[in-house]
């Protein structure tokens, strides 16, 4: 069983690419040049981890977009250090549509990642987050990230 | 020990029974460090350097040692660089052990092919996250993957270059103590070039990693060790050269990520003589 998988459905000009588990030195993007879309939507909810060569392989893949308008979905964290650390992690014509915010309460210890979707809880004027966050319990958490970093894609 | 601070700083002090023990180190704040400070026995101390300036300060202020702990785990890193300095030969067999001075858990996983990746992983895996956290998994998966890569692509390809040729092999240390998980990796080479490894991290933290990144040569990406240090609260480099490097990392196991993003990280470099 390989370590990710990518599913890329074409229909005309857009692109839907699935993008999921282990992106690391043995992921190979060649097979799935996105070149030919003109919109191109990213769902990556289930990565699980990237490398530094993961992040090298990403690259140059989605270089092969070109000026296509690209939209990633359900960023996880470890992809939205990515976009924050990364210059061209998300290209300059790419946007983020949603990404999760991990939410925590010291008490409890307990976790949980909320999404954020562009229109409701951002968009590029900043973040309107939840009014209240809860863990099963009811307990009150609160985000989790220092907030000029983690958010500093949106500014851009 | 000679331990030299501005009086303006509290929080930070160490038992007569811990300076006594170290009575021919020097430990400095990094405001009064020079480079003529840089000595086995001496190490650059603050609590508010950033990864740059660590790395600055290792490179070019030559200090073997940048330490940066929370008050309440001061004294044990001292101690813990204490016991590194002064048997160093220790840390070759034991890299823990000498860093989490109270560690508990000890287990190893040996690597003896790079096809093993996956089964290590899970397991490295399955100790974080019975130890720690969400965050404390996300930073051992993130610092297993550039070790490993390190060790078994990086290591044997330098390696040959200076004429050892011997396949790729690697042994994972994993350990914790109260507060922190340890996760080491051993590799039998010795082929790792420190002063081309801090020069490259400078180098990213300089121009931004988006502008650094290796996108053509062969080899890696060049961003590995500057990811190591972004998610280890301690980073240690240990090179006895053409037979062993091991590098060794320390992670919080159960705080919030607001928190570690909070705290400032410690450096060690060492090399057998």
């Amino acid at each position: 069983m390989s370590k990710y998988e990518i599913k890329v459905e074409k229909a005309g000009a857009n692109a839907n690419v699935v993008v999921s588990g282990v992106i690391d030195e043995d992921a190979d993007f060649k097979p799935y040049d996105l070149s030919g879309a003109t919109n191109i939507d990213l769902h990556l909810g289930n990565i699980k981890s990237i490398n530094s060569c993961g992040i090298r392989e990403w690259i140059k893949w989605i270089g092969t977009a070109g000026a296509a308008k690209v939209q990633y979905h359900e960023c996880p964290k470890i992809i939205v250090d990515q976009i924050n650390m990364v210059q061209g992690f998300l290209p300059s014509q790419g946007s983020v549509i949603s990404f999760y915010v991990p939410y925590y309460n010291d008490d409890s210890g307990s976790e949980k990642n909320v999404l954020f979707k562009y229109g409701q809880e951002f968009t590029e004027n900043g973040v309107k987050a939840p009014e209240a966050v809860t863990d099963e319990s009811g307990a009150p958490m609160e985000m989790d990230v220092v907030e000029a970093k983690y958010f500093k894609f949106i500014k851009k | 020990m000679k331990f030299i601070k501005p009086d303006a700083i509290k929080e930070y002090n160490l038992s007569p029974e811990v300076l006594a023990d170290g009575a021919d180190f020097a430990l400095i704040h990094s405001s009064l460090w020079k480079a003529e400070d840089g000595a086995h026995k001496s190490a650059c101390w603050s609590e508010c350097m950033e990864p740059p300036d660590i790395v600055k300060a290792v490179r070019e202020g030559q200090a073997p040692t940048v330490l940066q702990s929370e008050p309440k785990d001061f004294e044990d890193d001292v101690r813990s660089w204490v016991r590194l300095r002064r048997q160093q030969e220790e840390y070759f067999q034991n890299p823990l052990q000498v860093l989490l001075s109270k560690g508990m858990g000890y287990q190893r996983v040996i690597v003896g092919d790079i096809a093993h990746k996956e089964q290590a992983r899970a397991k490295i895996e399955a100790f974080a996250a019975q130890n720690g956290n969400q965050g404390c998994v996300e930073s051992t998966i993130a610092l297993f993957e550039e070790m490993f890569m390190n060790a078994m692509i990086d290591a044997p390809r330098e390696a040959q270059r200076m004429g050892i040729d011997r396949p790729a092999e690697c042994v994972f240390h994993m350990a914790v103590d109260g507060r922190r998980l340890g996760l080491a990796c051993e590799d039998p080479f010795g082929s790792l070039d420190i002063s081309k490894v801090l020069t490259r991290m400078q180098d990213v933290y300089s121009r931004g990693a988006g502008q650094a990144i290796n996108l053509r040569e062969p080899g890696g990406a060049g961003l590995g060790c500057v990811l190591m240090l972004e998610h280890a609260s301690l980073l240690a480099f240990g090179v006895e050269k053409a037979r062993k490097t091991i590098v060794s990392s320390l992670v919080y196991r159960n705080l919030s990520f607001k928190r570690k993003a909070e705290l400032k990280k410690s450096l060690h470099l060492i090399t057998a003589e």
